[in-house]
């Protein structure tokens, strides 16, 4: 109910103004964010999207090449391999959510040695990942423990050069980003189960499911908006965030055969004479890979929450 | 009256808060004192030596340098900046340099490196005195071969490739590197096998980067291709496909593999200098900055420097790569250029560089410093690099233009691995001619 006003005293504002006065200093508040954003986040990837049609070299040399950067990108077939590259370490990103949901559960339902296993799990997560980089590195040298194992047991055929043939380098980083990742994974998924009431879980004990059952007919469904969260910052993770690892565990070699988008931006940019407008070109390709697959994965958890949800 | 009051706190913190951003902005730029010099040295594999590192700054040789040209300049002040490292100083030069905020004075690599910087350095070509022009080798490395400009002063570190080695085990093998070094790929390969017989790895190194490729498989192309075709290939108007030294000296780094003289795990392997250092390995493709590590870990008597062994029918020969890797350069914001080039003068006169000398191990660029003046003794592997100081053919890597440089850095590795045919590298880098 409108309050009316008794005469001599200040007319109060109707509920109109005061709503459009709120909206007013609701913006004005967004602004000075809003404008720091457009700053550090809109004028770069502008300025990249423009530079990745020209020749810029870091300097004042920046003619308008139109698509040529991006001709010779895809054209000379080191996108190809950039992108397969980046395509096998992405199966880690399964094995990740897989094994920290696991572990997740294990540790809900408090397994015997749970607080022993609380306290280590997360452990690789802070270990920097140029060192992880250089501990695979050493354990899979020529010299290494592994193959020293591998001769010990009598598998003296099967030692080789593991990090110096990407068919063999690359399935040792999905290992190795897997193992890294599992703690950030459990710990985000363990968030996300607090949201069950614990009743369910013991009613599923009750009428007889199995671990498993408890977990991927249960758990999952039940929080698939905190997996969906999970993949994609695993996917996002895996396409901009390697480059570290790669440094120390392969330099991305030999030849290009464990260099991802991501470490070629560094390549271009820094290693290879300041090829900065071609950087830019990937760093456009990269950002448009990586919107377009998280896109594609947020339409299917949609999916996915509609029909099991 | 609280409403009015909150108004007036918001409008000062906005206030505040764009003055602070202003102040921030333009805090960037340079103040135009004329007498005062910025310099950037990398923090590493520089003016700064890895014993400097663990010393106090006012401690290290270019603080002291540095005090020295300011007591004798009275009025002058130098401020030393230290960057990260050399990569990374290249692209802050750069970012600074467009921002109108480089600073006076910067370390950086020679070569490709500072010849596509030419916007933003100065050409100090008319400023040098003619004594340092006559006495300081390694002028090529920093005149850029498009304009002639002069882009800096080399520093007085002439980094020279050879083959380190090991006395004890190269004497082990019935063989006399000091005396009868092998000189011909004949004799090397001879050489190489007698080692490998007896037990030993002929020769290691790690070539996820190829060091070996750019220290001595460059020196073989380029002393029998010359460097006029190397630079005539980059250009594309002949072809490295068709270019027989490139094709000879990948095939022949490949076969150091093939025949087990290079360790077999050498893609991917990081730990060939602590071999070497651990007397386990005969020989190590190295560079001058690394004799003195060497000496102390295995004995200043039992370390050995010889030069690469020839191709028959070479052009150049009883040659190595080298020279100055490093120079210090000026910037074109730089207020005071005379003043910035007789700081360089200062820093590599003969007192200079001879202090400097004491410190760190290296080779001079400057002709008129002896082995003896430093005190070295006759035969060590430190002298003998002073008796090669005019021995060298600049970098090829550093020569190879910057749309190739990529693919012979990351592609070489696969030659060595047999991945790569020597003509499929070679057909690779002309791919990416820019004609």
């Amino acid at each position: 109910m409108a309050q009316r006003s008794s005469p001599g005293a200040p007319a109060l504002p109707r509920a109109g103004d005061m709503q459009r006065k709120r909206t007013r200093i609701a913006y004005l508040s967004l602004l000075p964010v809003l404008l720091i954003l457009l700053l550090v986040k809109a004028y770069p990837i502008l300025a990249t999207i423009y530079r990745s049609f020209t020749n810029w070299d870091g300097l004042y040399k920046h003619d308008f090449v139109g698509l040529a950067n991006y001709k010779e990108f895809f054209g000379t077939g080191l996108f190809m391999t950039l992108f397969k590259n980046n395509l096998v370490l992405l199966l880690s990103v399964p094995l990740q959510v897989i094994i920290g949901l696991i572990v997740a559960v294990l540790l809900y339902e408090q397994v015997p040695g749970w607080k022993a296993f609380r306290a280590i799990y997360y452990i690789p997560q802070i270990i920097s990942l140029v060192i992880l980089g250089y501990l695979f590195r050493s354990m899979f040298s020529l010299d290494g423990p592994v193959n020293k194992v591998l001769e010990a047991l009598g598998f003296s055929s099967s030692v080789r050069e593991w990090m110096g043939d990407g068919s063999t380098a690359l399935p040792i980083m999905v290992g190795c980003i897997t193992w890294y990742s599992i703690g950030w994974q459990t710990i985000v998924i363990l968030g996300g189960m607090s949201g069950i009431d614990p009743s369910v879980f013991e009613a599923a004990r009750l009428d007889g499911a199995n671990f498993f059952q408890r977990t991927f007919k249960i758990v999952l469904p039940m929080i698939t908006s905190v997996i969906t969260y999970c993949v994609v910052m695993a996917v996002v993770w895996t396409f901009t965030s390697l480059f570290s690892l790669i440094y120390s565990m392969t330099g991305g070699g030999p030849g290009y055969e464990t260099m991802t988008l991501d470490y070629m931006i560094y390549e271009k940019s820094f290693v290879t004479g300041s090829q900065l407008g071609m950087a830019c070109t990937i760093s456009v390709v990269l950002f448009i890979i990586v919107m377009l697959i998280t896109a594609a994965e947020m339409k299917l958890s949609d999916i996915a929450e509609q029909k099991w949800g | 009256m609280k409403l009015q009051m909150k108004k007036a706190i918001a409008l000062l913190l906005a206030v505040v808060l764009m003055l602070g951003t202003l102040a921030a902005l333009t805090g960037c730029a340079k103040k135009a004192d004329s007498n005062k010099l910025t310099i950037w040295i990398n923090g590493k594999d520089s003016y700064i030596g890895p014993s400097e590192q663990k010393l106090a700054q006012e401690d290290w040789y270019i603080s002291q340098a540095i005090k020295r040209f300011e007591d004798a300049n009275p009025g002058v002040t130098v401020e030393l900046v230290v960057s990260a490292d050399g990569e990374t100083a290249h692209q802050t030069f750069k970012a600074d340099a467009m921002a109108g905020t480089a600073p006076d004075l910067a370390n950086l690599w020679t070569g490709q490196n500072i010849f596509s910087m030419e916007d933003v350095i100065l050409d100090i070509s008319s400023l040098i005195p003619a004594e340092d022009k006559a006495n300081i080798t390694g002028w090529d490395s920093v005149t850029s071969p498009a304009t002639g400009a002069v882009l800096g002063y080399p520093t007085s570190d002439n980094q020279i490739c050879f083959f380190i080695y090991n006395k004890q085990i190269i004497k082990d093998c019935g063989l006399d590197f000091d005396n009868n070094p092998p000189r011909t790929i004949e004799e090397f390969n001879a050489a190489c096998q007698t080692i490998l017989d007896k037990g030993y790895q002929p020769i290691a190194s790690d070539e996820s980067f190829p060091w070996f490729g750019c220290y001595i498989v460059g020196y073989w192309w380029v002393q029998q291709s010359g460097m006029d075709r190397i630079l005539s290939d980059c250009k594309g108007e002949t072809s490295f496909t068709d270019d027989p030294g490139l094709l000879s000296a990948t095939e022949y780094y490949r076969s150091t593999m093939v025949n087990g003289y290079l360790n077999a795990d050498a893609v991917t392997s990081a730990d060939s200098w602590n071999k070497f250092c651990q007397g386990t390995v005969a020989m190590m493709p190295q560079v001058s900055s690394v004799v003195s590590d060497a000496e102390t870990a295995l004995g200043a008597e039992n370390v050995g420097v010889m030069l690469p062994p020839d191709f028959a029918g070479a052009q150049i020969t009883d040659k190595t790569i080298g020279g100055p890797g490093q120079c210090l350069v000026v910037s074109k914001d730089c207020k005071n250029p005379e003043l910035a080039v007789k700081f360089l003068s200062f820093l590599n006169s003969k007192d200079e560089v001879m202090k400097f000398l004491q410190v760190q191990s290296k080779v001079p660029t400057r002709t008129d410093i002896t082995a003896a003046d430093l005190g070295l003794t006759e035969g060590s592997a430190s002298a003998k690099l002073f008796t090669w100081a005019d021995k060298t053919v600049y970098w090829v890597d550093n020569s190879l233009y910057t749309n190739i440089v990529g693919d012979f850095y990351n592609l070489l590795p696969l030659v060595l691995a047999g991945k790569m045919t020597p003509a499929e590298f070679a057909a690779d880098l002309d791919s990416k001619v820019v004609k």
